[in-house]
């Protein structure tokens, strides 16, 4: 464990450092993102002021969740996101070979390599920033902010999950450039307030590609508009999200041969 | 004579068909893409028929003509914002630029075949694809069937068609004297997001917004078309509308053939 | 009559340089955040001299060979024949062509083939690229079946024709690489570095390729390499560059006899000989009894090799030229 925990370290350690060196693409990147920010709650504004109320969510409702999709968001994208891409072109390229011989789990090592740190600590930021605006506008106990952070985490590692399934298919499909374009089209579900979603589309965003649900399943919590039974079927569909990476791994693992030159 | 256009055209039908052919080359990724386009439909209905469900008329419109403007902008954003053109960065960087200067190929005309392929599978899979999300929503639609807003919608969207590929071009070029284009691309690219009727009608700004940005190039790749097609705009809109349209091609195109006659003369025809 | 014009055409110089110049201007930046700000408002930048007044004329059907170290200017010229950089000064005619025009109705007529670049589209059969070049350069039908025909044959790829280059090995991607520059056929054939990262079975497939391509099309071809073995192999003529500056233009035998300032004994000895003995001779390049190498200045290898056999115990004796390799370096060294 020791081992893994001082492996992290170092990762992060590199990261700041390589994110200093490309100065401009971090202050750029820092640009872009408030750009988004600030134009996406600008339009939120804009619709609510003509619509009232959508699918029965209010604009606090909508702000709320735009903020923990955010938070959560950023976590993936910091953390998960780009070793995972790395991940499926050293597949591809065949360079994974160094990576298997060394004693780490493989898993944790495409997952944690490449970070992020300027990212996170807007993530942080914005942590914060949710924070405050949740306890504003809304009833909280501890109960209720406990079970969304748990709810907010399970969500990450349904995400995590499934993104990971996905690159771990590049073992066969040898091009999946377009694996990152649609997560974020999945992203881009997830920003909406959830209710619009209705019937079998509801079930899917929800269940089968719980994506849709990282933002909305906690804020549903906080506003208290949530049964039980939802959240243990989305903790049961994540878990087992998890479990099928992990398997499905192992499985392409044994069946690898590496790429030719 | 007439045997040499054939052999012209010959060269670029064939960086077409070759081009088409290169995007079935991975199915996987091809279906991704695909889902991608359909999610992005299905999540724009969801909101606004969410909308509407709440209040009847909204920046002006109705639930029939905001549907109707979702299908179409879909439709023109297709049609117009495929491209392969975003690839000549790498071209440049990479030297492989030197190939194309070898070959008796106009550089400008190659590229935009090659959009054309591209297009044309967008246009395609996402006609069956709206149809089909016709079928399963069945939206109250207000498209037109009056032959001249047909025709003027087609030359909008031939235009935006251009512009676009001139603007990429000149984004390309900006790859011979500066190494990382991803910054200034990616930028544009956000800025389009909220400001060319891609995913919403710009009527959902403030009146003096969208005159503003009526001078610049944005609206004309997507909103514009579209609210042709619509027939939402008066005679006088329409003929300024593409005055403007006209007057963006021109500047964008002069600009980029000089960045290209510019950046050829200094090349170091180097790769890496 | 008709003779002297057919000779006069057949010598026609196909290609002719002359005072060729390229310079490049490289900007200078001092490292570190400093140096970054200061080159916001003031460059310094030096001149290269890749090309250095270089002049030369090439006859139809000629196999020349470029040789000198990286940076040289060999592919800085090739590329300036090509059309793809705009001369500093000096002229240069292809096929009657100023290159830089980069009129269709030239480049339809020669081919440059880099090593490292690759034509062919990745995802799609080596073919498709084919039929694709087919097009760009209008070449006819029956041209077209009858060059793939004979060339297929002659790299033998005919049964990876229809399979995605990138499932393809180096060596049939290369083949399929050179098809795809030579089936305008080409009259003049530019080669930046052939063999370079070839394993030693493909350098001899591609050296053995040119020489069938320049005797069965009789095209003209310009090769450039920093490996002698190509250039043995296939150049009768050679020009040697360096630092932009032409230092050798003719037959490679004239470089041995103009350049070579020794000859080595490769010596056979029945008994031990203690080396001074064997330094009296010449220059010991390496003694491994029984075997020895010795450097004698040229001039004088007969006498010492008779030396040699008068006073030592030797079994067998040869004389031979230094390698070329080593000759040329010398050339390198004495006009730096």
């Amino acid at each position: 464990m020791k081992r893994y925990l001082t492996l992290l370290h170092n990762f992060l350690v590199i990261s700041l450092k390589r994110e200093l060196e490309y100065r401009t693409n971090t202050i750029l990147s820092v640009l872009f993102s408030f750009v988004w920010v600030v134009t996406t709650y600008i339009i939120t504004t804009v619709v609510f002021g003509q619509a009232g109320k959508i699918a029965g969510w209010s604009i606090h409702d909508a702000i709320l969740l735009i903020l923990v999709y955010y938070v959560i968001s950023t976590f993936l994208r910091t953390f998960i996101a780009p070793s995972i891409i790395d991940f499926s072109q050293n597949i591809r390229l065949g360079k994974l070979d160094l990576l298997l011989t060394k004693p780490v789990d493989v898993q944790f090592m495409t997952s944690c390599q490449k970070l992020n740190m300027i990212r996170s600590i807007r993530g942080f930021f914005m942590f914060v920033v949710l924070m405050l605006y949740a306890t504003q506008y809304y009833p909280i106990s501890l109960f209720t902010a406990c079970l969304a952070f748990v709810f907010g985490i399970l969500g990450i590692l349904g995400m995590y999950a499934a993104y990971y399934l996905l690159a771990t298919a590049s073992f066969w499909f040898e091009n999946i450039w377009n694996l990152e374009e649609l997560f974020m089209s999945m992203y881009e579900a997830g920003k909406h307030p959830f209710d619009i979603y209705q019937g079998p589309l509801r079930a899917v965003a929800l269940y089968i590609l719980p994506v849709a649900g990282i933002g909305a399943i906690p804020t549903l919590i906080i506003r208290h508009a949530i049964s039980p039974f939802t959240l243990a079927l989305f903790a049961c569909s994540t878990l087992f999200l998890f479990f099928l990476s992990r398997i499905f791994l192992r499985y392409a693992l044994r069946q690898y041969t590496s790429a030719s030159s | 004579m007439f045997s040499k256009l054939q052999n012209k055209l010959n060269k670029y039908a064939r960086v077409v068909s070759a081009t088409w052919m290169n995007g079935f080359a991975y199915p996987l990724s091809f279906w991704m893409w695909r889902l991608r386009q359909v999610m992005s439909i299905v999540i724009a209905i969801s909101l606004w028929q969410s909308i509407f469900a709440a209040s009847s008329n909204v920046f002006g419109y109705d639930q029939a003509h905001m549907l109707t403007y979702i299908f179409i902008s879909n439709i023109a954003g297709f049609i117009v914002l495929s491209s392969r053109t975003i690839e000549v960065p790498d071209v440049i960087t990479s030297g492989d630029l030197s190939l194309y200067l070898l070959k008796p190929v106009h550089f400008f005309v190659y590229w935009f075949s090659r959009d054309i392929a591209n297009k044309a599978q967008n246009a395609i899979f996402s006609c069956v694809e709206l149809f089909t999300l016709f079928l399963i929503y069945r939206p109250q639609l207000a498209i037109s069937t009056h032959i001249h807003t047909i025709l003027l919608a087609f030359f909008a969207i031939g235009g935006g068609v251009l512009l676009y590929f001139f603007i990429n071009m000149l984004f390309g070029f900006m790859a011979f004297w500066v190494p990382d284009v991803w910054a200034p691309r990616f930028l544009f690219f956000i800025i389009m997001f909220f400001l060319s009727g891609s995913t919403f009608p710009l009527d959902i700004y403030p009146k003096q917004l969208v005159d503003v940005l009526s001078y610049t190039p944005f609206p004309y790749l997507i909103f514009f078309p579209a609210k042709v097609w619509l027939e939402q705009l008066s005679f006088s809109q329409i003929v300024t509308g593409f005055g403007a349209l006209l007057g963006w091609i021109l500047a964008f195109g002069i600009l980029t053939s000089w960045m290209w006659s510019r950046a050829i003369k200094g090349y170091g025809a180097d790769g890496r | 009559m008709i003779k002297w014009a057919f000779r006069s055409i057949m010598n026609e110089l196909v290609i002719s340089v002359q005072h060729l110049t390229k310079h490049y201007k490289v900007y200078k930046k001092q490292p570190g955040l400093g140096g970054s700000l200061k080159a916001l408002f003031s460059r310094t930048y030096e001149t290269i001299k890749a090309v250095d007044d270089v002049s030369f004329d090439i006859a139809q059907g000629e196999l020349i060979g470029f040789i000198g170290p990286n940076g040289a200017g060999k592919t800085t010229t090739l590329k300036v024949l090509s059309g793809l950089l705009y001369p500093t000064s000096g002229s240069v005619s292809v096929l009657g062509f100023n290159p830089w025009d980069r009129k269709a109705a030239f480049q339809k007529q020669f081919s440059l083939v880099m090593g490292q670049k690759n034509q062919l589209w990745w995802d799609l059969p080596a073919i498709e690229s084919f039929l694709l070049n087919k097009a760009i350069y209008e070449i006819p039908e029956k041209q077209f079946q009858e060059t793939l025909d004979k060339l297929v044959d002659l790299l033998d790829v005919r049964d990876v024709l229809n399979v995605q280059v990138r499932k393809l090995s180096l060596g049939q991607r290369m083949k399929c690489e050179l098809i795809a520059a030579l089936l305008h056929n080409p009259k003049v054939l530019f080669l930046d570095e052939p063999t370079i990262g070839l394993d030693v079975m493909m350098q001899k497939v591609m050296r053995d390729f040119i020489k069938s391509y320049n005797k069965e099309f009789g095209a003209t071809i310009i090769l450039t390499s920093h490996y002698m073995e190509d250039v043995k192999e296939l150049c009768k003529r050679v020009v040697i560059i360096d630092h932009g500056k032409k230092l050798f233009d003719g037959e490679l035998q004239g470089i041995i006899d103009k350049h070579a300032r020794n000859r080595i004994l490769s010596i056979v000895l029945s008994e031990d000989v203690p080396r001074k003995k064997l330094e009296a001779i010449g220059e010991i390049k390496s003694y491994e009894h029984p075997q020895a190498t010795i450097l004698v200045p040229r001039k004088e290898a007969s006498e010492r090799a008779a030396k040699l056999l008068q006073t030592l115990p030797v079994a067998d004796i040869t004389i031979e030229e230094p390698p070329i390799e080593a000759i040329i370096r010398d050339v390198f060294q004495t006009t730096k």
